[in-house]
């Protein structure tokens, strides 16, 4: 791709540099006297040829170069848009993002990569480019021209979010017991306090109707010590002190179980979005909160949780949902490590430690296990796609590959790792703070 | 009050508010339970080392012990004691482990009728069917064998490319571990199902391939009969008389027109009716093997000389082992009567009933080449319930079937 790249950058720069007229058409046609017409044609046939968009513009950005790829991606023939200004070429992409493009690649005169530009073909079908404008080096007269060589990524963007769709598939595969087992145990306490509420209210009832008999025969001055005698036994056989001892604890035990059904069930709430197309404010605090409340199952056998928390952090714009992935996958990923050490002594508990601060304008999240570190041969393949150390079955080595794209293409972040073999991981997300302007999309 | 001795259950649990719950609920059971409540294991086993317990119902997912280590180390230590896990989890093959070293797994939620009642049931059968002799041995069975045949047929069904769930059934079927294995599993209440399964083929379709598969290879519910060990036993007769005693029962009840349940339920209690003997055969192998020699040359029979070896006969450890198991209560009743229906409470014609003369017929049909008699029929129970004009009928039917 390199050498093909260069191969069109020098012949466009070559085309460019020789000629004096402006008039692209002339240009070519002038041109074309200096090559033997059998190289010509060959170059031609090359360019066409070629899996990969090219346009090439002028000094003035006339179009100059619009081969067979660029016309089947755009679904505009060259004929239609050579010669013409670029601007006026009439396709409907996201013009922000190609004037972007060509004037940092003009203006700093190095190649410039720009994704994801939406484009709506002339069918009418919304996709995807990604392009790189290449400023022709001239040294001369400054820079003549420059080509945009680029590709439909519309496909591979689909299988990106099909593949880290299926990672959160995965991901509440492998929670679903866990969260099942932390609804599972509250439901239980609630289901045996209500019985009990059941129960008791039967008896405070008898003891009340008893009472009442009792009440009524000292109005009507009937009251016998045989009735006295009967009340009190059955408040003692219905052992009321009890009662009134243990049915507001249980009233509170109940409460707090349906809280905590509430509160898992809120938290599972991240599972439940897509992912935005918009970056969003996001209390990173919270939403960590929320994700340990899903993960708690996983976690709470082997590790102590320790957390220290800055209360001042301010919202950080993101991407909630695929940043809650990540860190959902990082508590895993850290309970399995701690687990994963201590396997031979179960009764050894870990600890995982999530601190967040402010740190040269980013939002840092530091997710420590004291499992058993990464090896130093390992360490540069862990954020491999598919690259794992777990069993067959038990992951597909996606989780981290996932969460560095997130994490630093998506969000402009950071992501790095401390390990020392024997004492345990951290991994540090670095959110930037600021959002970023290009964030902004006009159109959504 | 009556003075029989409180049950002793020992509840386990991390969570203190699952354990404060069920005190409370099962508090109005605390004129005949004794309940201790602890939150871990180490607990637990520090408290059945100072009482005897009569149950202990465990959690299974618990930090430092959880319930599969505190259990085993229960069985080791206090065989006695009736294991049950109550656990909210549901990874798979955790709960199917759990017919390891489980009697019975209940999930939760479950409610509290749903465990009064198994704990009563449980209580119920140790009281009837279980004296010390009873609890000693069956709390010391390792396994329950197969035959080595159906053994290896299962494992290459298992392996082949394409298993089909009706061979798996089939296979099972014949092969008595196999069956009250299967039905173990398949009537503990973690698949929720709501009635009880008496049936190996319909056990295999609702567990399904994967989980017979899990079962099979990676926990190991089965085990093969080592004929070599096993010598002087001849198990192969004992399963042809199992088989043909299930038949036999089928038969009648179907004779009867006594209604579809009872027909599965007669087959499995003709094929389970003498489990015991392959309990005391495999666990027991010294004394057993003298028994059955002293049974050879005797016309005494059999059960009383197992009363005296060991104090209880095969039938009512078959039916004690299965009624831990939770199989349904007239097919214990069937196993642990079917030398002495008349000693059952149930006084109608019914599955005992039907066990019973099967077992007769075939032991009559087919002299047992371990020489040994092995019973005629109570002609007193059965003309109580009125049924003596029948026999000969049945007999018919029934050796038309053998033919």
């Amino acid at each position: 791709m390199e050498t093909i790249q260069n191969l069109i950058s020098d012949y466009t720069a070559e085309l460019a540099h020789t000629e004096e007229e402006r008039d692209l058409n002339t240009v070519q046609n002038k041109k074309i006297a200096q090559y033997p017409e059998e190289v010509q044609q060959e170059v031609e046939q090359l360019i066409s040829s070629l899996p990969t968009m090219i346009i090439g513009l002028s000094r003035e950005n006339n179009i100059a170069l619009w081969n067979a790829e660029a016309e089947d991606i755009l679904g505009v023939g060259a004929e239609d848009v050579m010669g013409l200004h670029i601007s006026r070429c009439g396709i409907d992409w996201d013009w922000d993002k190609i004037l972007d493009g060509i004037i940092h690649s003009r203006y700093h005169k190095i190649p410039t990569r720009v994704d994801d530009i939406q484009f709506l073909r002339p069918d009418g079908e919304k996709r995807y480019l990604g392009i790189t404008v290449n400023p022709l080096n001239t040294d001369d007269k400054g820079i003549l021209g420059l080509t945009i060589i680029g590709a439909d990524i519309t496909d591979r963007k689909k299988m990106e979010s099909q593949l880290q769709q299926s990672h959160k598939m995965e991901a509440i595969g492998q929670l679903a017991a866990g969260i099942a087992h932390e609804i599972n145990t509250p439901v239980q306490f609630v289901g045996d306090n209500t019985r009990f509420f059941q129960e008791s209210f039967g008896d405070l009832i008898q003891i009340i109707k008893q009472q009442q008999e009792a009440l009524e025969a000292a109005k009507s001055n009937s009251l016998t010590n045989e009735l006295i005698e009967k009340t009190e036994q059955l408040i003692e056989e219905m052992d009321l002190e009890y009662l009134e001892e243990e049915i507001p604890v249980a009233v509170q035990h109940t409460l707090k179980g349906v809280e905590r059904i509430a509160k898992i069930v809120q938290a599972m709430k991240i599972f439940a979005h897509p992912g935005m197309v918009a970056k969003e404010p996001v209390d990173i605090n919270k939403e960590i909160g929320k994700t340990l409340t899903i993960t708690r199952n996983e976690w709470k056998y082997v590790a102590e949780l320790k957390t220290d928390f800055d209360q001042s952090l301010p919202v950080v714009p993101c991407f909630r949902a695929e940043v809650n992935q990540v860190i959902l996958n990082m508590i895993v990923n850290a309970a399995h490590a701690i687990a994963e050490k201590n396997k031979d002594n179960q009764s050894q508990k870990g600890t995982i430690h999530i601190r967040t601060m402010q740190e040269d304008g980013q939002a840092k999240i530091c997710i420590g296990d004291t499992g058993a570190g990464i090896p130093e041969e390992i360490r540069h393949k862990i954020f491999n796609l598919f690259f794992t150390t777990k069993e067959a079955g038990k992951g597909t080595g996606q989780g981290l590959a996932i969460s560095h794209s997130v994490i630093v293409e998506k969000h402009k972040g950071t992501l790095t790792l401390e390990t020392q073999e024997g004492k345990g991981t951290t991994f540090i997300i670095g959110l930037p703070m600021k959002a970023d302007p290009a964030d902004h999309e006009p159109n959504c | 009050m009556n003075q029989i001795a409180k049950k002793q259950i020992l509840f386990v649990d991390d969570e203190p508010m699952v354990l404060k719950g069920l005190q409370r609920t099962l508090r109005k059971m605390r004129t005949e339970w004794e309940m201790v409540f602890t939150s871990s294991g180490k607990e637990a086993l520090e408290i059945l080392g100072q009482r005897p317990m009569d149950v202990i119902v465990s959690d299974l997912k618990m930090p430092e012990m959880n319930g599969m280590q505190l259990l085993t180390e229960v069985k080791t230590l206090h065989p006695r004691v009736v294991r049950i896990i109550l656990s909210g989890h549901l990874e798979h093959e955790m709960t199917l482990q759990s017919v390891q070293f489980a009697h019975q797994t209940l999930s939760k939620p479950c409610d509290a009728v749903i465990l009064k009642q198994t704990l009563a049931k449980l209580f119920a059968l140790r009281d009837i069917l279980a004296d010390e002799a009873v609890k000693k041995i069956v709390s010391q069975i390792e396994s329950l064998p197969s035959l080595p045949a159906i053994y290896s047929e299962i494992i290459e069904e298992m392996h082949s490319e394409d298993p089909s769930i009706k061979k798996v059934g089939d296979i099972i079927s014949k092969d008595l571990s196999m069956t009250a294995k299967i039905l173990q599993v398949v009537n503990s209440v973690f698949f929720g199902l709501s009635r009880k399964i008496s049936s190996p083929q319909e056990a295999v379709m609702l567990l399904g391939l994967e989980t017979i598969k899990a079962l099979v290879l990676s926990v190991k519910i089965f085990a093969e009969f080592s004929q070599k060990k096993f010598a002087w036993f001849n198990i192969d007769e004992l399963f042809n008389h199992s088989i043909s005693v299930s038949t036999y029962a089928k038969t009648i009840v179907k004779n009867e027109k006594l209604g579809q349940d009872l027909i599965n339920n007669a087959l499995m209690a003709g094929l389970l009716h003498d489990l015991g003997k392959l309990i005391l055969a495999t666990n027991f192998q010294g004394p057993y093997k003298e028994v059955l020699t002293a049974a050879k040359g005797s016309d005494r029979n059999l059960w009383d000389l197992e009363y005296e070896a060991f104090g209880t006969s095969h039938a009512e450890i078959g039916a004690y082992l299965m009624g831990l198991w939770s199989l349904e209560t007239p097919i214990i009743e069937a196993i642990a009567f079917h030398h002495c229906p008349a000693n059952s409470m149930s006084q109608n014609m019914g599955l005992l009933t039907a066990v019973h003369i099967g077992n007769a017929i075939d032991h009559d049909g087919q002299p047992s080449t371990n020489g040994f008699t092995d019973l005629q029929y109570d002609a007193q129970y059965l003309d109580t319930l009125g049924i003596t004009d029948r026999i000969p009928g049945w007999c018919q039917v029934c050796s038309e079937l053998a033919e």
